[in-house]
């Protein structure tokens, strides 16, 4: 009895509902008549952007009139579709809590695991502070300590190595410019008979003697650093020293060259 | 004149090129050696397991087109059989199991040195493929050719294309840095400008920054313009010495150097991949010699500290340049030795960081150092290098990543874990995200991206808009309900570390320049409340588009409730509220947690504006407070709302907010709910029913329909601490705080 | 008449209707498998096209078009000479939200023969929002799928509160609004 009491009770929220559906499809047939009134638009070719913004912004204007003039609307009375209703939303709610749960345990152990790693980062940052003070304060005991006696003797111990180290170097360079920076003569001048027996009758100073004379003139002369090229200078070695810009010409006298400033 | 050069060059060159030849010979028998070494372990390796393997044939062909193209003659002919077959061969084992050092070397030798025809020399280029390294003195030698003209200024270019490619295999840098004034000069060559201020970008540090090179630079820029390459070096030698370089630069340049293509880059992670994802019981004897122990680390080769780097410079560098020890420092501590973190505080004084400095990353005992150290150029290496990785390995910049996009993302995940050491963003990783987000199909390594936008710095709201928050914006909206939560916890992430930051500032800054904070203090207010609004936004739109997800809702609250504390717990002077989309949603949810949840923020909304204005009143702020009237307005509008609902029932009539739920008594009548006004409280409502239920069944047991109307005078008072004893604290802290002293007074009136 | 019009026809209850257009078919086939693949409670028609205007002949019996989808293959120039041709023959309402660009292959640069920027100026042009994905992968091409189905049922006004416009507009909010600054 009470069965087809809830069936019959069933069966009117059905009707109540398809009857309300019913009722909205009319209402979406006569605006569907009113658009077919209307005629298409076409959008122009050329910069349809801005007759597409006025549109738009027509049609915003009317969403938001029709938004401000809505007033609440009532679902249904009929307690059977509200209580259905009512159900699937538990329902749905159900489902995110279990979510929420589960999110909110993965968060909680990923905290846990967080907070132990910095826990463990902060404990190792201490310490490191802790060691870095440490050997701060280390330091500044042997400032105290320095004696300027002894001081001086490592002073001099190192110049006289940074002297022998100079030397080296020198040796070094006058080797390696000698050996392949040598004089064109020979083959040179078997080669280009025509060029060579213009400059033969000067006697070419090296690329060794060249840079001596520059890096000399620039100790010596700081305020005049220059040297005049005179025949005696292979200019293709002048042009490579310029070129790979060890030497400078002068600005306004090209015979003239000096060494790059490479200490400053 | 030039041809007076030239023409020099090549006699000298050819007593070099002898001189390179017993070099190179007896460099060969060594590296025979120890391949034949390799085969032997591998063939009692083999016979212990009873296989009938020969010795790898592969190694063997290997080492005759390697003794082929020593004993060879100069230029023969392309054509050549015998030649192509053995170059098919080194390019076959190159491409599949890479080089050993040795062998690298030895090939880079003999594609400099112009034996061949340039064909040949570029293609052998384009196979030197490293397995492990490659040695500096490879650099040097690879210098000494080019500096002897013997190969075509292609063959140069690509060298340098290779050099940059393979930068961070190289080891001993200190000794590629000895040669930089022969890159330096390669300036000068039109073609060669672009890579050669790319090599120099790479290996500049301040020693080499003098003002005739300065000069120089000036005088390139003079005359070929403002090229990229060269502003980009033009500003690390100002960042290095401010006074030297007068001149201004454009210090948001984005990408400064080409993407100059890498064609060695597939065949390296190729190697990569092989070495680590074959069992270990095929893997070739590479993997020993390369890193014994290591191997579980092994994988991303980018991320593990080169096998011997510092030791070896130390012997070989040691005798040769003893005496500028002298001058500069004392021995340093190989990294690589560096294991405990004992070790660490012993040697943190004098530990030199490797040469691949990518292994940073995964390493915490160097990240400890990193922290430490103040050195400007650690900073800039790794920007370099993690920018050039991000945007070489981003698989949806580059579609052939794709299969590695596991790689990336544990790739992604090192750079997130490194920042959440370091406390702050790699400004490489923050270009990356801009430079990469629009394009993102916000599928693609979804999580380590989102973490990674946590840290992108606080900047003006107007940039991160358009490069950050547009795109994420026009992801979020179209995407799935759980990538939206994501991007509230990213975004709440993100403010936290911010607010942080903040703390951190004003913890560490005197008196004295407080007025300088506070400046920039409004910046940073102005920034930190375009992104709540945002957020706020992002959530109005979010809770509309998923209907009011509860779950949604759990992560837009958790943002609120950080945003709620702002003042008090992050000592920022900013009150914003939650917008009505969010808050009406929270207010008449059907979820009692989620109810809870807005109780206790809006108590923390509630803290926060009493203290604000008591500090306000009593002037202890120096700080202008952003928090307008209307803020005020807006909470006590929302309060009023709050309270109508859950306590005095008038909700319907006395909300005034025009977005709230004011309501003609007509369309409530309509609802045919008998005590409609009373349907919102803390009996009725949709969140709470469930309790008042239970509640009334504790209390009266024999009544089998629950009658909620029993619910008033002393028992009301019972229910609230029924309520509170279910762990709604935040509805407790609520009620105590924003209603308790008026409660004595109204709740006779509205329990009837 | 050639021109597609949006309101031209009574909405399919229970269903939603989208329109693909461009030139690579195999693309096409296969967002339109993975598009029906995922699960759905309304019906989904798609309709494929390389270009417009669609053959009136058949104009009967295609149901109304909810959202329009233009493929862009950022490697081809034809492609989006193609897509701008089409362009024109598509009423103006469709461009209230119910147009989207889908811009392929921007993930190989080495070969890309149309600028990025091209793509979304012409989006631009259009009020049209832009998405960029790789369809040759298929977690990629599912994870497109399903944001053109978003979008599909909001155009279908399956989304209550929600309409084509103003979605599009929160696409839109382009760089220098401040649409969500209070």
């Amino acid at each position: 009895m009470s069965l087809s009491q809830q069936d019959l009770n069933l069966e009117d929220a059905k009707e109540q509902l398809l009857e309300e559906c019913e009722g909205i499809w009319k209402q979406v047939e006569e605006c569907q008549n009113k658009l077919t009134f209307q005629e298409i638009e076409t959008v122009p070719a050329t910069d349809p952007k801005l007759s597409l913004l006025l549109h738009r912004m027509k049609a915003l204007t009317a969403e938001f009139n029709q938004w401000q003039k809505r007033t609440p609307e009532i679902i249904t009375t009929n307690p059977d579709v509200l209580v259905a209703l009512g159900k699937d939303q538990l329902q749905r709610l159900d489902h995110d809590l279990e979510m929420i749960l589960s999110t909110v345990h993965a968060k909680n152990k990923k905290l846990n695991e967080d907070l132990l790693r910095e826990q463990q980062w902060l404990e190792e940052q201490q310490q490191l502070i802790d060691c870095l003070d440490q050997t701060e304060k280390e330091i500044s005991n042997q400032v105290v300590q320095f004696s300027e006696k002894r001081a001086f003797q490592e002073l001099k111990s190192k110049m006289l190595k940074i002297k022998a180290y100079k030397e080296e170097l020198l040796n070094a360079l006058g080797e390696f410019v000698e050996k392949h920076f040598p004089l064109p003569e020979d083959d040179g001048i078997q080669k280009k008979k025509t060029r060579s027996s213009r400059e033969e009758d000067v006697q070419l100073i090296t690329l060794h003697e060249i840079l001596e004379s520059l890096i000399n003139t620039l100790i010596n002369k700081p305020h005049d650093p220059y040297v005049t090229i005179n025949n005696s200078f292979w200019s293709p070695y002048i042009e490579l020293l310029l070129r790979y810009g060890i030497a400078l010409r002068h600005l306004e006298d090209p015979s003239r060259i000096r060494l790059e400033n490479f200490y400053d | 004149m030039k041809k007076g050069v030239i023409a020099k060059t090549p006699k000298q060159a050819l007593t070099r090129s002898c001189s390179k030849q017993t070099d190179l010979s007896a460099w060969k028998a060594s590296a025979l050696q120890m391949t034949g070494r390799r085969n032997e372990q591998k063939l009692s390796k083999d016979k212990q397991q009873t296989t009938s393997e020969n010795a790898d044939p592969k190694q063997d062909s290997l080492e005759e087109a390697l003794s082929y193209l020593k004993k060879a003659k100069e230029r023969t002919p392309l054509k050549n059989e015998v030649l192509q077959k053995h170059l098919v061969t080194v390019e076959k084992i190159a491409q599949e199991k890479g080089l050993a050092p040795e062998e690298l070397d030895f090939l880079l030798n003999i594609a400099l040195s112009g034996k061949f025809a340039e064909v040949v020399s570029t293609r052998l280029l384009k196979n030197l493929v490293p397995t492990s390294a490659i040695t500096a003195d490879s650099v040097t030698s690879a210098v000494s050719w080019l500096c002897v003209g013997k190969c075509s200024r292609t063959t140069q270019m690509l060298f340098l294309k290779w050099l940059i490619a393979m930068f961070d295999f190289i080891e001993q840098k200190e000794q590629v840095n000895a040669l930089y004034g022969f890159f330096f000069s390669l300036l000068q060559d039109e073609k060669l400008f672009p890579f050669a201020c790319h090599v120099l970008y790479l290996i500049t540090r301040k020693k080499n920054v003098k003002p005739f090179r300065v000069r120089k630079l000036l005088d390139l820029q003079a005359k070929m313009g403002a090229e990229p390459p060269l502003q980009a070096l033009l500003l690390l030698y100002k960042n290095f010495s401010p006074e030297m370089v007068s001149i201004t630069l454009p210090t948001k340049t984005k990408i400064q150097f080409k993407n100059s293509e890498n064609p060695w880059k597939m065949a390296i992670s190729n190697i990569k991949r092989r070495l680590c994802g074959a069992p270990p019981a095929s893997q070739p004897s590479l993997i020993n010699t390369a890193c014994p122990q290591t191997r579980k680390r092994k994988w991303n080769n980018k991320l593990v500290l080169p096998a011997c780097s510092v030791q070896s410079s130390c012997s070989a560098v040691s005798q040769r340049t003893h005496h500028i020890d002298l001058i500069v420092h004392s021995d340093a501590f190989p990294v690589e030795q560096l294991q405990t973190f004992p070790q660490l505080l012993e040697n943190i004084h004098c530990l030199e960081l490797p040469s691949r400095i990518g292994s940073v990353l995964a390493n915490p005992l160097l990240l400890h150092y990193v922290n430490c150290v103040s050195d400007d150029s650690v900073y800039r290496r790794m920007y370099y290098w993690m920018g050039q990785t991000l945007r070489e390995e981003c698989p949806w910049h580059k579609f052939e990543n794709q299969p590695f996009e596991l790689e990336f993302k544990d790739f992604l995940r090192k750079i997130f874990e490194a920042e959440c050491f370091l406390q702050e963003g790699f400004s490489s990783c923050e270009e990356f995200l801009y430079r990469s987000l629009p394009f993102w199909d916000g599928y693609s390594c979804r999580s380590q991206v989102l973490q990674l936008v946590t840290w992108i710095p606080l900047s003006t709201f107007s940039e991160m808009k358009s490069y950050l928050f547009k795109p994420l914006a026009q992801l979020f909206f179209t995407s799935s309900l759980y990538f939206k939560c994501s991007v509230f916890e990213s975004l709440r992430e993100m403010l936290l570390n911010w607010l942080n930051w903040h703390l951190m500032q004003t913890d560490t800054t005197t008196k004295l320049n407080a007025d300088l904070l506070n400046t920039t203090l409004s910046g940073l207010v102005s920034s930190v409340a375009d992104l709540i609004h945002f957020v706020g936004w992002l959530s109005t739109v979010a809770l509309s588009l998923e209907n009011n997800s509860a779950f949604l809702m759990h992560f837009i609250l958790d943002f609120y409730e950080i945003v709620s504390d702002v003042y008090l717990k992050y000592n920022l002077p900013l009150v914003v509220m939650p917008p009505a989309g969010v808050f009406y949603t929270a207010l008449l949810s059907m979820d009692s947690v989620c109810l809870d949840h807005l109780c206790y923020i809006m108590h923390r909304y509630r803290a926060n504006l009493i203290s604000a204005k008591q500090n306000l009143q009593a002037k202890k702020t120096v700080l202008q407070f952003k928090f307008s009237s209307q803020t005020c307005q807006e909470y006590n509008q929302y309060i009023t709302a709050m309270v109508g609902c859950l306590w005095t029932s008038n909700v319907f009539q006395k909300d005034f907010h025009h977005q709230g739920i004011h309501m003609d008594p007509e369309v409530l009548e309509k609802t045919r709910v008998k005590g409609y006004r009373k349907s919102f409280n803390i009996v009725y409502h949709p969140a709470l029913t469930g309790y008042a239920m239970l509640f009334l069944q504790e209390a009266q047991p024999e009544d089998k329909t629950p009658n909620f109307q029993l619910i008033q005078g002393r028992r009301w008072e019972w229910y609230l601490e029924y309520l509170y004893s279910q762990e709604l604290r935040g509805l407790k802290l609520f009620i105590e705080s924003s209603i308790h002293r008026a409660s004595q007074r109204s709740q006779t009136q509205t329990s009837k | 008449m050639s021109t597609l019009a949006a309101f031209g026809k009574l909405p399919t209850l229970n269903s939603a209707t989208i329109l693909l257009v461009g030139t690579n078919e195999i693309f096409q086939q296969q967002l339109a498998e993975t598009i029906l693949q995922e699960k759905q409670d309304l019906k989904i028609n798609i309709h494929l096209a390389d270009s417009l205007p669609l053959p009136p002949e058949r104009d009967h019996i295609r149901p109304r078009i909810d959202l329009i989808v233009f493929m862009v293959n950022m490697q081809s120039k034809h492609s989006y000479s193609n897509i701008e041709a089409s362009l024109v023959h598509v009423d103006a309402s469709f461009f209230l939200g119910k147009v989207c660009f889908l811009a392929t292959g921007a993930g190989r640069l080495n070969q890309i023969s149309i600028e990025v920027n091209a793509v979304l100026k012409l989006a631009d042009l259009y009020c049209s929002p832009v998405l960029f994905c790789e369809l040759e992968c298929e977690k990629i091409r599912i994870a497109t799928a399903q944001r053109l189905l978003r979008m599909l049922r909001i155009c279908a006004g399956h989304m209550s509160g929600v309409s084509a416009l103003s979605f599009s507009s929160l696409m839109k909010s382009s760089i220098g609004d401040s649409s969500f600054l209070a």
